[in-house]
């Protein structure tokens, strides 16, 4: 059984457009209650700048990536030697 | 007129009125209406949610320190490989996203004191939020609590606020200096019991 390594975004860009839901309810709630002071715009820019490294860190890693790939795999192992070594 | 009652719990309030919440955006004041009390949660309760959180950031460098030790072959391997890779980021825009919620929710829930009434104002979660209030005239018994070390050790716990109404105690939960605020609120209840005695003289006169 095989299938393209770029399957497995599907998943996780689903992953991220849930945080960006809920990042921006989040954001949504502080505004509309009314909590729009110097602390809360600080927590908030904090949280949207490192939002953004992990969102860049996060691309520099997986760009590494060739997502065309596609991998096979057997349900069943052939042989004890393809197991990994402990 | 500020009593001195009054102006002794505005001592308590942790937080300038810049600091705050628009508290007009939360409650109509009524005429005279004054906010005595504007209470969170204390700030050590905040910080340990996000101690747990760097915590938590944490376990992914230690998940791969134990691979690379134990299992190096699988950090290079064509599928598990990049599956730990598209983990560990989803992971830390949750823990990131779990952080910002924790703030959220510390920041949005509040308790508000005016010579007047209580309002409890309480966020659970993205989409549950409540407001209540209570007039300081119903108010019958003010408890205090501090239970643990911690509280104990950074002076916070719990309010208890009690009236005649079969529902539920009013809680100021997990407050800066309870005991002082208890002393503070009973003084506001009898200040309150006094003006409405005195209204109720003149009305009979």
């Amino acid at each position: 059984m095989s299938f393209s390594l770029g399957l497995l975004l599907i998943p996780y860009l689903l992953a991220i457009l849930l945080f960006l839901v809920l990042a921006v309810l989040n954001v949504y709630h502080l505004i509309r209650y009314g909590a729009t002071t110097g602390t809360s715009f600080v927590f908030t820019f904090i949280f949207m700048a490192g939002a953004v490294i992990i969102a860049f860190v996060s691309w520099q890693m997986l760009a590494q990536i060739d997502w065309t790939t596609s991998v096979g795999f057997s349900l069943y192992s052939s042989s004890a030697a393809d197991l990994p070594q402990i | 007129m500020v009593s001195r009652y009054t102006q002794a719990a505005r001592q308590i309030c942790h937080k300038s009125k810049h600091e705050s919440m628009h508290i007009d955006e939360l409650i109509h004041k009524k005429s005279g209406e004054q906010v005595v009390f504007f209470l969170r949660r204390h700030i050590i309760v905040f910080i340990g949610g996000m101690l747990l959180i760097i915590f938590m950031m944490f376990i992914p460098f230690g998940a791969y320190w134990l691979i690379n030790a134990n299992w190096p072959q699988l950090l290079n391997d064509t599928l598990i490989g990049p599956i730990m890779k598209l983990v560990a980021s989803a992971y830390y825009f949750w823990v990131w996203l779990f952080l910002f919620s924790n703030f959220i929710d510390y920041y949005l829930d509040a308790w508000i004191v005016t010579n007047d009434r209580i309002l409890n104002v309480e966020q659970s979660g993205l989409f549950n939020r409540t407001v209540s209030e209570l007039d300081l005239i119903n108010i019958q018994d003010v408890t205090s609590e501090v239970h643990g070390v911690l509280p104990f050790l950074f002076g916070y716990g719990d309010v208890f606020v009690q009236t005649a109404a079969e529902k539920s105690r009013f809680v100021f939960e997990q407050v800066p200096q309870p005991e002082e605020i208890r002393k503070r609120l009973l003084m506001l209840v009898e200040e309150e019991q006094k003006n409405l005695r005195s209204v109720n003289r003149r009305a009979e006169e």
